[in-house]
């Protein structure tokens, strides 16, 4: 009986609290009771898979133990999505660890354009900033002028005159390392840098990092996209000297005013475009809005955290997701 | 660092939230849990769109009017209720939106427990409470219970969807020590408060950790509901969910479910209206039933004397213990505040209610608080 019914796939993680209320919702709908929900957290290794393409066919499609054809709907979240080596055929050498990792991941990465539809794939974690921009300017969208680095190039160091920049490491800005008897979690925030740090390091190399022209910003807006819906919040950092070039720099004590924010509909018409361009469905989107009322595009987080921003802006967006699933 | 273009008005964050009362208004910040009292004056400045055009307001008001301005001015800069802003700009900062909404039949439970008390838990936790998506609990005992007891019942809403669990058990040293008490929160991590009351002093015995793990003890002695429905100002909850609530529902019982010591199921312990007992009602058919949600509804704005207070929309409300026991839209009886004078007063000594304390029975209950 439970046949006729329709799967929902969550993909996210342990502890996700995001993930933990937008079932809240889902449970709440009576209509929840047409499908069957389904939960995993972590990695998803796929052991058996077949994957084709005939020339009768429209599309390539796939056939494997985990993505079954009754689900209607795969809401990705967290976690990976990878075919699996069978142990048996394992061998320890590097040159064939090698070969075969390779040959997997071309296909591990086509995989991804076969799984259900649904909000979020796991390739769009795969997304790189400069490919973001290139895109966000065909759409004629502003955005500071952005390097990534590994070394001080003349061409930079002429920018960096007079100016200031905002250092940012490439990807996840955390790492853990191990200190005698603890783990400790080391996160890098954001840093503004002139011409003089820059000389101190010069002519070094470092780990490629992000180097962006630092804006002068009236106040910052973290927007929850979905499908063509945006739901904004501006923050006012600005006032806060804690927070001004990062607000990830919590001030405890005194939040930073979070407050809902209606961006310009030119300005959404732009965004909208990016994300059609970059076929990213749902994500959280940073914008400055300058003292001349300008409006800089910053970045796209495609798996964001929109709990804050919910709750701030009294916006249901955990119930926005939940409704997406259901219809 | 840089410069800011010349703005000539302010607006109020839609997040601090004017709220008139009968001779003033408080400003509710939801976002940073707190209110301030201001003049009724100082909120009539602002346009409809939470606008003031500081330029024109120079040329409208005299001398010490604006000396008296200024000094509010500063104190809303500093609380950081208004930002400056031109007229354009100020159109893309919406007012907040004002819903209120739950996945949940019902948000919480209170579940009363003495001596005598036969309730089935793992069916009431596991079944009945899941039925209703209910994810916060209030167990509440007026006897003494052993921690083997409390033990059992914890390890079920260990394994259940519930997310939070409060506790008000009795302090007595024969049955567990604070230490033991203290271990036992820790290692139950649903737990965000135990109250012990009947001890011998009011105390922290064990630190909050991120709104979990708090054990405190009382010296006030909890043996019936009767003690519920104080209002206070530290009772006050000013976020946005409250205040939503606030706006069209019932602060105390809106989707609130009560199981009394005798397993009948109420609005609230207080209240003497039953809807069936857990042995032989569901949970989901009692939330559902219309007769049961009406007391849901009654609003603050309706609510005689509330409506004229400043407070309403961060005030908790009584309805078990009224100032009129025959008027359902009567103002809490264990309210001391008079907005009319802007004045605290002690309640239980006011004239004025000494028919409704005696109506409860609350005598007793009264000369303690003394
Ligand atoms: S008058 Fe009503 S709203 Fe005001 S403090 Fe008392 S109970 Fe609360």
């Amino acid at each position: 009986m439970e046949m006729s019914k329709s799967t929902i796939l969550i993909h996210s993680a342990d502890f996700d609290a995001s993930t933990n209320d937008v079932l809240d919702w889902l449970y709440y709908n009576p209509q929840s009771k047409n499908f069957n929900i389904k939960r995993i957290n972590g990695s998803i290794g796929i052991d058996t898979i077949s994957m084709y393409i005939s020339s009768s066919k429209e599309t390539p499609a796939s056939v494997c133990s985990f993505f079954d054809p009754n689900i209607k709907f795969y809401w990705y979240r967290r976690g990976a999505l990878e075919i699996l080596a069978p142990n048996k055929y394992l061998i320890y050498s590097d040159n064939f660890n090698h070969v075969t990792k390779s040959d997997y991941a071309d296909y591990n990465k086509f995989l991804k354009e076969l799984v259900p539809k649904g909000i979020n794939n796991p390739r769009d974690n795969e997304i790189n900033k400069l490919k973001v921009y290139v895109h966000a300017k065909q759409c004629g969208l502003f955005f500071p002028d952005t390097y990534i680095l590994n070394s001080f190039s003349d061409d930079f160091l002429e920018k960096l005159k007079g100016k200031e920049f905002v250092v940012k490491s490439l990807s996840y800005p955390s790492i853990s390392i191990h200190y005698k008897s603890f783990e400790v979690d080391l996160y890098s925030s954001t840093q503004l840098i002139n011409l003089k740090d820059v000389l101190k390091i010069y002519p070094k190399t470092f780990l490629l990092s992000q180097f962006q022209e630092y804006i002068p910003k009236k106040y910052e807006i973290r927007t929850f996209y979905l499908n063509g819906i945006f739901k904004s919040m501006a923050i006012f950092s600005q006032q806060n000297e804690q927070t001004k070039v990062d607000f990830r720099n919590y001030d405890l004590e005194r939040p930073n005013r979070c407050v809902p924010y209606n961006l310009p509909k030119w300005y959404e018409t732009k965004l909208h475009e990016l994300m059609l361009s970059l076929e990213i469905n749902c994500g959280s989107i940073d914008t400055i809005v300058t003292p001349d009322d300008e409006f800089y595009f910053l970045e796209i987080n495609p798996i964001g955290q929109f709990q804050w921003l919910s709750k701030n802006c009294n916006y249901f967006i955990e119930r926005m997701i939940a409704d997406a699933l259901l219809h | 660092m840089e410069e800011t273009t010349p703005t000539q008005h302010i607006k109020l964050h839609s997040n601090c939230i004017p709220v008139k009362g009968a001779m003033r208004s408080v400003i509710c910040d939801l976002q940073r849990n707190l209110y301030i009292p201001v003049p009724h004056s100082l909120i009539d400045l602002f346009d409809e769109d939470s606008l003031l055009n500081l330029e024109l307001l120079e040329t409208t008001l005299d001398t010490a009017s604006l000396q008296i301005f200024s000094e509010y001015l500063h104190l809303l800069e500093r609380q950081e209720f208004v930002f400056h802003c031109n007229k354009l700009e100020a159109k893309n900062f919406p007012t907040i939106n004002t819903e209120w909404d739950f996945p949940s039949q019902a948000t919480n439970c209170v579940i009363d427990i003495n001596q005598g008390s036969e309730h089935d838990y793992t069916d009431l936790i596991q079944n009945e409470l899941d039925s209703v998506n209910c994810h916060y609990v209030q167990l509440r005992s007026f006897d003494a219970f052993s921690l083997s007891f409390w033990d059992d019942i914890i390890k079920i809403i260990n394994g259940s969807p519930i997310r939070s669990v409060d506790f008000i058990i009795m302090d007595v040293s024969a049955c567990f020590s604070h230490k033991e008490i203290s271990e036992w929160v820790y290692s139950n991590r649903k737990i965000r408060c135990v109250t012990l009351h009947s001890s011998s002093e009011n105390k922290i015995v064990r630190q909050q950790n991120l709104g979990f793990s708090l054990v405190l003890s009382v010296k006030e002695k909890i043996n019936s509901p009767i003690s519920c429905g104080n209002i206070h100002p530290s009772y006050f909850s000013i976020n946005v969910e409250s205040f939503t609530e606030s706006l069209a529902h019932n602060t105390c019982l809106n989707r609130k479910i009560a199981i009394d010591t005798e397993g009948n199921i109420k609005n609230c312990p207080s209240m003497a209206k039953s809807y069936g007992n857990i042995r032989d009602t569901k949970l989901i058919d009692v939330v559902n039933n219309a007769d049961f949600q009406k007391v849901w509804h009654i609003k603050k704005d309706e609510i005689t004397k509330c409506k004229d207070c400043e407070f309403r929309h961060i005030c908790t409300d009584c309805r078990a213990y009224i100032e009129n026991p025959e008027d359902q839209y009567s103002a809490p009886l264990k309210c001391g505040y008079n907005p009319y004078t802007c004045q605290w007063e002690e309640w239980s000594t006011n004239p004025l209610k000494q028919q409704a304390i005696e109506y409860y029975g609350m005598q007793a209950l009264v000369k303690d608080e003394k």
